[in-house]
């Protein structure tokens, strides 16, 4: 992991002055991600804290990265955002809000969030939702695409009722192959491809599929969904649809832009490929497992002697079973605690004493592995779209 | 929070509360209760003009920003007249841009002025 240095007036400055700075300088503040063209301004949208603009319309925002050390759950306020076409309302009736269940079903439904809340049983499911390009911009080469660095992700408790127990209650017809969503996100051009989504019928109706109506206790920031969205634990957030008021299931796989053209992998080995090289695709599902280092950035001088080194660790679904970390580059691991279980598909907090003597310096990694044996590796994974990005993150400090 | 305007007592008092904190860190604890029985209206911040001027500059204002901010062009890594072209056929061809043959070399052209390399 490489450090996100803040500039404030043109100046680089870092650490406990930044912060004090933050007040001072919050609209000319700018954060530079360590990349070609990584400046970023911060910027205040609706409902949310100060984030890094990366583009404004359709607004594409990430949450600073120092916000993960502050705790497993991403504040509602901090939570990153990322549309795909401009058409978004920017105003919402959540009374008269209704999600339309059509297509091969025995009964149309047009459901209300309170016949969502009331006539389904509530589940709650902590969740990390990952953009699929979370990480593009280290890329090497790079590739066109939003250039985030990497905090486009975020952890939540979703609470919401089952997809699958929406489906049996609009009865699904032989033959249904998929469920394809549409949200109220619209193009500005109808040349342009709306932006649906489709998910097979096995993974629709499996129990930890749901259609949100809460995030974190309280209400879904309109910019990140408001008033119910499509949460898919385990899998990147393209499929997570935003203002879900459209679900179809349908007889064949889905041809739509956003399955067939978009949001894919190369359908190679594990899905990582040499730059130039051509494949055959398929849609990208399930993310990687990954750790990040979040109490510490690239480049900190901190002091000597003992101190706790904190970080988070996810993957797509089996859970973390062990993160181990180096002060030597990778020469050797040592295993870090644990902290909380909050479930499979939720961020799982870490820890270790890193013991500092002043005048060195240290480089430090941490690379998680998940319970279906899945290891973080040591080089990078390259794909054509920018996805994937999973491996070993490593920083540098000082202890002065 | 001055571009928001958010209709429903919880929203509000949720705002209100952060106004209180008097930090953009703490308002994080604060989530409104769940109610999405309301009409959430925002008012999204204008975006930055950040193509200069020059050849070429009325049309990318007139054809990219039909649909995308200017900062989509120089939030990418600097980019070759070729790669540019690539980008401005796809938004054509793919996502229905309404551009002529002859308007995609001039924008590329442009392009590689605002944010290129050799």
């Amino acid at each position: 992991m490489r450090r996100s240095s803040f500039l404030i007036g043109g100046a680089a400055v870092s650490g406990l002055a930044t912060l004090s700075a933050r007040s001072r300088a919050l609209a000319q503040e700018t954060i530079t991600e360590p990349f070609a063209n990584g400046a970023r301004p911060l910027g205040s949208f609706p409902q949310k804290r100060p984030l890094i603009v990366l583009t404004s319309r359709p607004p594409q925002l990430e949450t600073p990265f120092r916000l993960f050390n502050e705790g497993v759950f991403t504040p509602n306020d901090a939570f990153f955002v990322r549309w795909h076409l401009a058409g978004i309302p920017t105003k919402v009736d959540g009374r008269a809000f209704r999600i339309k269940v059509h297509g091969l079903v025995d009964n149309e439904l047009a459901l209300s969030i309170d016949d969502l809340r009331r006539g389904f049983e509530p589940v709650e499911i902590p969740a990390v939702c990952q953009c699929s390009g979370n990480s593009r911009g280290f890329f090497n080469p790079r590739v066109p695409g939003g250039q985030w660095a990497n905090g486009a992700m975020g952890n939540a408790r979703w609470r919401g009722a089952r997809l699958g127990d929406v489906l049996k209650r609009a009865g699904v017809k032989a033959g249904a192959v998929q469920v394809r969503f549409n949200g109220l996100e619209m193009p500005v051009l109808p040349t342009t491809p709306d932006f649906i989504k489709a998910l097979d019928m096995d993974l629709a109706t499996s129990p930890d599929v749901i259609v949100a109506y809460e995030m974190n206790g309280g209400n879904l920031p309109l910019l990140n969904g408001f008033p119910v969205r499509l949460v898919v634990p385990g899998y990147f957030a393209t499929y997570w649809v935003k203002m879900l008021d459209d679900i179809e299931v349908i007889a064949a796989a889905d041809q739509n832009f956003w399955m067939k053209t978009a949001y894919r992998i190369p359908a190679v080995g594990d899905g990582c490929i040499q730059p130039g090289q051509t494949t055959p695709t398929t849609p990208i599902t399930k993310m990687r497992v990954r750790s990040f280092i979040t109490s510490l950035a690239d480049g900190d001088k901190i002091s000597g002697g003992r101190r706790r080194v904190q970080g988070i660790a996810f993957d797509g679904g089996s859970g973390i079973a062990r993160v181990d970390f180096s002060s030597d580059g990778g020469a050797t691991w040592t295993q870090a605690a644990l902290g909380a279980d909050y479930g499979k598909y939720s961020f799982r907090q870490w820890s270790v004493a890193l013991d500092a003597q002043a005048g060195r310096s240290y480089h430090l990694a941490c690379r998680a592995t998940a319970h279906d044996g899945a290891v973080q590796p040591a080089t990078a994974c390259w794909t054509p779209g920018g996805y994937l990005r999973n491996i070993i993150e490593s920083l540098s400090v000082s202890a002065g | 929070m001055r571009n928001t305007s958010i209709l429903g007592a919880a929203a509000c008092a949720a705002i209100a509360a952060a106004a209180l904190a008097g930090s953009a860190v703490r308002a994080a604890a604060v989530a409104a209760p769940p109610n999405p029985n309301v009409t959430v209206s925002v008012t999204l911040p204008a975006e930055r003009q950040l193509f200069k001027d020059g050849a070429g500059a009325d049309l990318a204002r007139a054809k990219c920003q039909i649909c995308h901010s200017s900062d989509y062009v120089f939030t990418q890594p600097p980019m070759t007249r070729a790669q540019w072209l690539a980008e401005v056929t796809k938004m054509k061809n793919v996502y229905g841009a309404p551009l002529e043959e002859s308007q995609l070399e001039p924008i590329a052209a442009y392009l590689v002025t605002q944010n290129g390399k050799e």
